[in-house]
């Protein structure tokens, strides 16, 4: 009863170090019971209550499960594992008398310490892992050292970590990764935000009052400049009226373009929970376990669910050819609706056929349109009506970016022009202390290309005939200041204002490089590692090398560790008298006289001129002065100087 | 067959070692407690989850954590090896009784943390030792039956300090407790020694604990004598006399006690000597084969005790403590 009454608060308080992080995951009824059992467990050692019996645990525990099989729905998947695990910790307390349950207890936590890791990805959340095994760890040694301190428990675990992080690098380094996942089993997430299949008016409205980071991208030369850092995402091929749905599959590229302005960099991708990856218009190769397909979309083999790095090659200046077969659908429209906008399209397409004009001139007719006709970029559209291209175009007159580009294309159908809607994001914010553009929700972004003869494919974006500044300068810039969400309105920029843009701009930084090193680390990058060290993972020669690589680095670093470990203390290595003392012991004691534990200096030496009179006289010496060092207040550097000498040129064995 | 001398490293001789004695390294044995193998699968599984969903942040927690029983496997090793025991020592006890071995360690270098000591199937002792000082450690056996104990090999463990494995070293440490008989309450024919004294006084004794007189007390006399009930009431010190004249020594002998079992004999006359002890009487011990002349204290006590312990056992001669 007593170590449970003495390790109750160390093991609740590392439950909650631990919990702490998912508690915004968690249903508020989880965190109530949490709170109920653990403040009752410290009542009742407090005031010497007894735990609860078997019976009432077992209700408990029964009540428990089931509260999460009807809020969660199920037993199994998403998010009730963290519930479950939240549940059990707040059983665990009650039934801690044994060493096995304090032991149990502290496996929760740090079970639950790595639920947290699969919720957020970020530096700070790396930080607090290390902090939550710290403190696990220390608990648990303190369950094992009962008549220790907890200060020395927290010492040890300290130790014990800090000694594990070069193994664990090493681990993490050279371990083989593989691409993809095992089993690839579902996992409810709870809705990230981001693009979809398709794309409704008012979607990237919402979208754009998101503060999250959607990637980053990180360069090695120079950076794109801002008019073409447009990052291509969905392509959107079928028209439904006001909404649009990427339609069709389209099918894998088969000539890969080639073009001008390369740019090569890695994009350091947030989860998403959808397979397209983002890249600057137009991506040329594949980069990991993905395709580019005939539209320059990107596709994952798999849903995006952790963060990862992906490194890419695109060229800003482009030619995609001639218009294939299937992209003739790039035409068509629904039935019926819209009608004006579709009158307006056929007169702009029989006057320019007439005049013998190009189909560039009746894209630059449109954009016309747009500018001379008081349209207004909001982040706050009215609703439309139930022909809403129309309604948009020549009632409302107000939209965001999504507004234009479907309006735009649906008129370039129209008109007989293949035109297709993109989705992605345009611009991103740069860092002053790295070379990278971290691109946020709020810079979504959506666009029109259309097929013109000679050119190929070209990106025509309808938001900048409204509003250039929002792809000069930015959304900030482009909307007006009350509809912005908060975080995007600079408000008054004074001293305090910069001083915290320039520690979140380091933050930032710092941020990147963690996410580039550990975070963005793939089976890519360990290839390119081990290949480095001639180590090729392609061939079954190479695994076996880097095995027995892994294999004889981790015996090193112990053999290291152990000569650390089992090395002589720091009290003989700090006391120099000591240390020679000790030199002088072992050195008679190769000649044939050892010491016994039980013989101070001067039976020691007794001893030995009684044995061997040859050694009396230097053995009397250097004991006296070594008591003198040792025994009284007499000792100074000079002496210990003497006496280190003294050892080093004393050989007994001649 | 003989081992080579590279094997006798791994498979450390099983006959008696001598103290003082410091534990190497190599006699240490280390396995996964059943916490540990807990452990290691639910290590299994986060790194699979970790590879299942590529997920590098487990990789890292999943690592740092391997890594830390990796490490808390060399602490383990560490806190064992070096421990010096110094010297052994034990007091006689009366079977069913648990016998006490005390052991003087003491560690060099650094401190040890929750150092367990027992023998097989026994209570553990667990203590820290401390730095350059003996530290005193008592590990408890139970004994079952008389004569010369010997409590197996010691076994000094600890799981400290994750509790994740357990190294443990196994010591045949030559110590032996001697185990009286149990006492046992019973009848007693106690006869004078002819050789010395009266015969005719010899035949008045029928007890021991009669009260004969109390005389006047004089420096010297056995506390447990002195007559507490007369000093209560206000009288001087008086010490109480027996039946027994100066001389005249009570003798216990084999056929002092009328039961046919030998072990039950011994019991009742473990007992007998004990109440003679108590009494500071003089009285001497025959039994066959073993003649023990009439005396007094402690010393004489053990010697007649010892006697009863060792009777027709086969390793009698052993030197013991």
């Amino acid at each position: 009863m007593k170590s449970f009454d003495k390790n109750m608060v160390p093991m609740i308080g590392a439950l909650v170090i631990a919990i702490a992080p998912q508690i915004p995951h968690l249903k508020p009824w989880i965190v109530g019971w949490c709170i109920l059992l653990w403040g009752y467990m410290l009542m009742a050692v407090k005031y010497g209550w007894a735990g609860p019996g078997r019976i009432t645990r077992f209700i408990l525990t029964v009540a428990g499960f089931f509260g999460v099989a009807i809020s969660y729905g199920k037993i199994i998947g998403g998010g009730s594992f963290v519930g479950l695990l939240a549940i059990m910790a707040g059983l665990k307390p009650l039934e801690t008398k044994t060493h096995r349950d304090q032991m149990i207890t502290a496996f929760i936590a740090y079970f639950i310490v790595i639920t947290s890791l699969f919720e957020s990805e970020t530096l700070a959340i790396t930080l607090y892992m290390f902090f939550s095994v710290f403190v696990t760890t220390g608990v648990l040694i303190h369950v094992n050292h009962p008549s220790g301190r907890l200060k020395e428990s927290a010492k040890q675990s300290a130790k014990i970590l800090l000694q594990a992080i070069p193994l664990m690098l090493l681990l993490f380094f050279l371990f083989p990764r593989i691409q993809g996942s095992l089993w690839g089993f579902a996992r409810q997430h709870t809705a990230t935000t981001g693009f979809n299949d398709s794309l409704n008016m008012g979607d990237i409205s919402k979208l754009v009052q998101n503060n999250e980071n959607a990637f980053r991208a990180e360069f090695s030369g120079d950076l794109p400049k801002p008019e073409t850092r447009y990052w291509r995402g969905i392509v959107l091929w079928r028209c439904e009226g006001a909404r649009w749905h990427v339609g069709i599959r389209a099918p894998q590229l088969q000539v890969p373009i080639s073009g001008a302005q390369p740019y090569e960099y890695s994009v350091i991708l947030e989860p998403h929970n959808k397979k397209w990856l983002f890249a600057l218009d137009l991506p040329a190769n594949e980069p990991g376990q993905s395709q580019l397909l005939d539209d320059y979309s990107l596709r994952l083999r798999y849903e995006l669910r952790h963060k990862q790095r992906f490194y890419l090659k695109s060229y800003t200046s482009y030619n995609t050819g001639k218009l294939k077969p299937w992209e003739r659908i790039a035409l068509k429209l629904p039935a019926q609706g819209n009608k004006k906008a579709r009158e307006l399209a056929h007169t702009w397409a029989s006057e320019s056929r007439s005049e013998a004009r190009t189909d560039e001139q009746i894209v630059e007719t449109a954009l016309n349109y747009f500018k001379e006709n008081n349209f207004i970029y909001t982040l706050n559209p009215p609703l439309l009506g139930s022909n809403p291209i129309d309604d948009f175009l020549f009632n409302k007159k107000q939209g965001f970016c999504e507004h234009f580009a479907s309006a735009f294309a649906f008129l370039m159908r129209a008109a007989g022009i293949p035109a297709r809607v993109i989705g992605g994001y345009l611009g991103g914010k740069t860092n002053p202390y790295g070379n990278y553009i971290l691109v946020r929700q709020s810079d979504a972004h959506v666009w029109v290309e259309v097929w013109l003869k000679g050119k190929g494919w070209t990106r025509v974006d309808p938001t900048y005939a409204v509003a250039p500044s929002r792809i000069e300068q930015g959304m900030e810039m482009a909307v007006p200041a009350d509809e912005l969400p908060d975080f995007l309105s600079s408000g008054q920029r004074g001293v305090f204002i910069t001083f915290r843009e320039q520690i979140r701009n380091r933050w930032e930084a710092i941020n990147a490089q963690w996410d580039s090193f550990f975070i963005g680390y793939s089976s890519d990058d360990q290839k390119s590692f081990l290949s480095r060290f001639g180590i090729h993972l392609e061939t079954l020669k190479g695994k076996i090398k880097s095995l027995l690589a892994v294999l004889s680095l981790v015996i090193l670093s112990g053999i290291l560790l152990s000569a650390g470990l089992f090395s002589k203390t720091r009290a003989s290595r700090k006391d120099p008298i000591q240390r020679i003392y000790l030199k002088f012991c072992s050195k008679l004691a190769k000649a044939g006289f050892p010491r016994r534990a039980d013989q101070g200096p001067r039976d020691y030496a007794a001893e030995i001129g009684r044995k061997e009179r040859r050694l009396k006289e230097r053995v009397d010496e250097i004991m006296d002065v070594y008591i003198i060092l040792r025994y009284t207040r007499r000792g100074n550097d000079k002496i210990l100087n003497k006496f280190g000498l003294l050892v080093n040129r004393f050989h007994p064995g001649k | 067959m003989k081992k080579s001398g590279r094997l006798k490293i791994f498979f450390p001789r099983k006959t008696s070692i001598q103290l003082p004695h410091q534990l190497h390294w190599r006699r240490i044995y280390i396995l996964p407690t059943a916490q540990g193998l807990l452990f290691i699968v639910i290590l299994i599984g986060m790194l699979i989850g970790s590879i299942n969903y590529s997920n590098n942040l487990g990789f890292l927690l999943t690592f740092l954590l391997g890594s830390m029983t990796f490490i808390s496997m060399l602490h383990a090793i560490r806190n064992m090896t070096g421990i010096r025991i110094i010297s052994s020592g034990t007091e006689p006890v009366f079977a069913e009784e648990a016998a006490v071995f005390e052991f003087y360690v003491c560690s060099e270098k650094y401190r040890r943390f929750a150092i367990s000591f027992s023998y097989k199937g026994e209570k553990e002792t667990i203590r820290d030792i401390a730095l350059d000082t003996n530290s005193h450690i008592n590990v408890h056996a139970m004994t079952q039956k008389r004569g010369r104990f010997t409590p197996g090999p010691l076994v000094i463990s600890s799981r400290y300090p994750m509790g994740l494995f357990r190294a443990w070293v196994v010591l045949p440490i030559h110590t032996a407790c001697t185990v009286y008989p149990k006492p046992l309450a019973g009848q007693l024919n106690l006869g004078a020694d002819t050789s010395s004294g009266d015969d005719e006084n010899g035949k008045e004794i029928t007890g021991v604990d009669d009260f004969k007189e109390l005389r006047p007390y004089q420096p010297g006399d056995p506390l447990q004598r002195i007559s507490w009930k007369a000093f209560s009431r206000g009288l001087d010190l008086f010490t109480k006399l027996f039946v027994g004249k100066a001389g005249s020594a009570v003798c216990l002998t084999w056929d002092s006690v009328a039961s046919m079992n030998i072990e039950k004999k011994l019991s009742i006359l473990t007992h007998g000597i004990l109440k003679l002890h108590r009494m500071n009487l003089v009285y001497g011990l025959t039994l066959p084969g073993e003649f023990i002349d009439q005396g007094s204290g402690d010393a004489h006590k053990h010697r007649c005790l010892k006697a009863l312990a060792m009777f027709a056992l086969p390793d009698k001669k052993d030197e013991i403590v």
